[in-house]
């Protein structure tokens, strides 16, 4: 951690200059961090093969123990889209959300290595009063599962204060790139070990969506989300996504937040929400990222007529989000360091690359090691399936409703 | 001649005075007219007798005495009708906006709780339900009239067919599509028809709703009928009159938010199965407190330790019929859904079995306007030998593919436009 703390100290010293974030930020500073990612094959969802490949992978990593025992754990689902909606009549942990098996096995081999609580977290659009493990149920969930795979089990519903009463500020060292402080539940920092678990799939706004894209979702609805501040005197969310305030940059984030840095910066979501994520990024680390590509879907976040369904057959871990989310684009066949304009960030800002230039990680593949198959070993062609939608779709590789062909 | 109970209704139109169009009924199931009678009926009225059809007048007084007049009969007392139904259809305010709840969910009107109300009021009478398509500017499109056929024969009543105005000037005029529109609306009745049978079918649900639904409780209690509904929640009907001695086996929870406190031996039996591990909503009302505090911070019920159970008080009387709904579901847990539904956005649906459980049976009736074509999934707790799919005004069923899921079976649909019916069989004993 000495470079990124390196880094960040000269990145406050540019950032007093005036020279903050050139296009080329590798081109002045030092190396951003890196550490080791961990590969491996694994073509089901079967508890037994689960828990011996996470197993193995973690021990290449150097050890769950070494990260988790007698600490609370707190680990960051990826619930995007509403819990009843499939792509076609899969389950969603076939898809979009992190299979059940697949977090189950980890909390299991968390417990085994003395992890003292784990605490599943995520942002549910579900009313105050629902009990998270009820948004679990609606998805066809048994949070009975969860349970059993360890001593200490919370589950907390990340959009709101709940038993902390407030909000907790997560500044985002030397600045922020677009806010400069989150407001978020008082879980992602009341923990010692933070987990981001996800799959890798496109996505309409950032390009990909993996274990970084994950860390969106600790911005509280009632603070971000569209209705943020019309309901705070009950218990509803109004709404599931954060398209007018981190999307659009419409209007400021509500019940005290801080305003974002700059509100005449572009309001351009391809701009703003990659920026938000590294700033994310920075602002709560890191330290464990598992990126379940055993199954997944290409052609967006949450299900349409255009994604389809795949199986990839593969998991990836690592302690370093940037690191790991580097790997899993590219083993998605895109180049984790490409340019806005090019694929896989046509519309957007290259999410990882601010990252790298906060000091959280690199993306550089050159710098990482890969533990166990190689990228190319385990590569699954999205590129070409995205190729395949937009010379179907125009220019509108992601999105709508409109139906493919037969 | 068919008996009342037999009847299949039409509400004949009034401008169609030409014996020549009794021909559209010609290959329909309908043998009942419902006329609100004008003397330039007459001859419709006697061609109508002669071919076999029942006669029944309807209308405002006037219309029935002089029906009578004519020889034609009121409904009789074995049918209850219920008029004050409503168009099946998500609603549209007068300004054109869709209307939703709070959860950004669009209204939707439906006569499915109102008829369950009928049956359990009146058990064993035939129900018919009276509406009539919406005036201009709105066009009654097809998937309409079957949609308001489903929302009918789902929950076990027959609809009176009404037909908008449009409809009855392009079938008098013989127009194609209009014919086609109208062989399709009466092979979606006749369907339902054929499945009378599901009528006997029992209501599946743990949680009951205990009220005299009527008076000053009629608005809260017949709400949170509807509003459970829209949620897929399923709930049986206990009318407080006959709650006191009903059986209450199988119920997980139950609702009491009628204004007042219950009648002493109902108010015992309710403490008795909240006691014995049940969940019990009661209103503002409800008297004494019973039980201790549970500590649980809740801004819209006490929620109270009550023996092996929860005795849950609202603090607003009368309470929000929404926030009932939702309350109960999620105070009892989503572990008790009857079924779980996937890809299905604005719609109800009605679960029933046979009472020893060899036969369930889930129906759809889908309200989705825009994105009506995913496939959808139907999760159910349980394990069964086959699943059928009937669809509307198909002659037969077709299998249906089951998928272990969960601890229970996911149904794979096809997209659901209007209706879906899934038969479930299950091995005896």
């Amino acid at each position: 951690m000495s470079a990124a703390i390196s880094r960040r100290e000269m990145l406050a010293g540019l950032g007093a200059s005036g020279l903050l974030f050139p296009t080329r930020a590798s081109s002045f500073t030092a190396p951003a961090p890196v550490a080791p990612v961990a590969i491996a094959r694994c073509k089901t969802y079967e508890p037994a093969e689960l828990t011996s490949v996470l197993d193995a992978m973690f021990d290449k990593l150097g050890g769950v123990g070494r990260l988790v025992q007698g600490k609370t754990v707190a680990i960051k689902l990826n619930f995007n889209g509403g819990p009843t909606v499939r792509l076609g009549h899969l389950p969603l942990g076939d898809t979009h959300w992190p299979h059940p098996n697949l977090l189950a096995a980890t909390m299991h081999l968390m417990a085994l290595a003395g992890a003292h609580r784990v605490r599943l977290v995520e942002g549910a659009a579900a009313p105050r009063t629902d009990p998270f493990e009820e948004h679990m149920l609606d998805a066809n969930w048994d949070p009975r599962q969860f349970l059993s795979a360890a001593p200490r089990v919370e589950f907390e519903n990340t959009n709101y204060t709940n038993a902390a009463r407030r909000f907790t500020r997560l500044s985002v060292p030397h600045g922020g790139l677009l806010f400069p402080a989150y407001d978020v539940n008082h879980s992602y920092a009341d923990c010692d070990v933070f987990v981001t678990i996800a799959k890798y799939k496109d996505h309409p706004t950032t390009g990909v969506s993996t274990v970084m894209k994950n860390l969106f979702g600790l911005t509280p609805l009632t603070v971000y989300g569209n209705g943020a501040g019309k309901w705070e005197d009950n218990d509803l969310v109004y709404g599931n996504d954060r398209i007018q305030i981190l999307h659009r940059g419409a209007r400021q984030p509500a019940m005290g937040a801080l305003p974002e840095i700059d509100p005449a910066s572009p309001r351009d979501d391809g701009y703003r929400v990659p920026r938000i994520i590294a700033d994310l990024t920075a602002a709560r680390p890191v330290h464990l990222a598992i990126m379940d590509g055993v199954k997944t879907m290409a052609g967006a976040q949450t299900p349409d007529p255009w994604c389809t369904p795949v199986e990839p057959g593969l998991l990836m871990a690592g302690t370093n989000v940037v690191n790991t989310a580097a790997v899993a684009v590219a083993a998605m066949n895109y180049d984790p360091r490409a340019p806005k304009g090019t694929v896989p960030f046509e519309r957007c800002d290259n999410k990882l690359l601010l990252a790298e230039q906060l000091g959280v990680g690199s993306a550089d593949l050159g710098r990482i090691e890969v533990i166990g198959p190689s990228i190319h070993e385990v590569m699954f062609d999205f590129r070409t399936l995205r190729e395949k939608r937009r010379a179907l779709r125009g220019d509108r590789p992601f999105g709508g409703r409109g139906r493919p062909p037969n | 001649m068919p008996t009342p109970a037999s009847w299949i209704p039409l509400r004949w139109p009034s401008a169609w005075n030409d014996p020549v169009l009794l021909g559209l009924l010609e290959g329909t199931p309908f043998n009942c007219l419902a006329m609100e009678w004008n003397a330039t009926l007459a001859p419709v009225a006697a061609k109508a007798r002669a071919a076999g059809f029942s006669l029944m007048a309807i209308g405002n007084g006037a219309a029935r005495a002089a029906a009578a007049g004519a020889g034609i009969a009121p409904l009789p007392e074995s049918l209850v009708t219920l008029a004050d139904a409503v168009w099946p259809g998500i609603a549209s305010p007068s300004d054109g906006a869709e209307a939703s709840g709070p959860t950004a969910n669009p209204w939707i009107d439906s006569n499915g709780w109102l008829l369950r109300l009928a049956r359990v009021r009146s058990p064993g009478k035939t129900v018919w339900v009276m509406f009539a398509p919406p005036g201009a500017p709105r066009v009654v499109l097809l998937e309409s009239y079957l949609r308001a056929i489903a929302d009918t024969g789902t929950w076990g009543g027959k609809w009176v067919v009404t037909l908008d105005s449009d409809l009855q000037i392009a079938l008098a005029r013989g127009d194609s599509k209009a014919l086609e529109a109208w062989k399709a609306i009466s092979t979606a009745v006749a369907f339902f028809e054929r499945r009378r049978v599901w009528n006997g079918l029992e209501p599946l649900g743990v949680i009951g709703v205990i009220s005299d639904f009527a008076g000053p409780n009629e608005t809260t209690s017949q709400e949170v009928l509807n509003l459970m509904g829209r949620r897929s929640l399923a709930y049986r009907i206990l009318e407080s009159s006959a709650a006191a001695t009903a059986s209450l086996a199988g119920f997980k929870a139950l609702i009491y938010v009628d204004e007042g406190a219950p009648a002493p031996p109902l108010r015992r039996k309710l403490l008795v199965f909240a006691n014995q591990g049940g969940l019990l909503v009661v209103g503002a009302a409800w008297g004494p407190r019973e039980g201790a505090p549970t500590g649980m911070e809740h801004p819209r019920v006490d929620v109270r330790r009550l023996g092996k159970g929860r005795l849950a008080i609202c603090k607003d009387s009368p309470p929000d019929p929404f926030m009932i709904a939702r309350d109960v579901h999620m105070l009892l847990g989503r572990t008790y859904d009857v079924a779980r539904f996937f890809n299905l956005s604005a719609f109800l649906s009605y679960c029933a079995a046979a009472p020893d459980r060899t036969l369930e049976l889930v129906q759809i009736v889908s309200f989705a306007i825009r994105f009506p074509n995913d496939v959808a999934t139907v999760w159910v707790p349980g394990k069964y030998i086959s699943a059928r799919l009937w669809s509307l005004g198909s002659q037969d069923s077709s299998p249906l593919e089951m998928v272990p899921e969960n601890g229970g079976t996911s149904l794979l649909l096809p997209p659901v436009p209007v209706y879906a019916g899934v038969e479930l069989l299950r091995k005896r004993g």
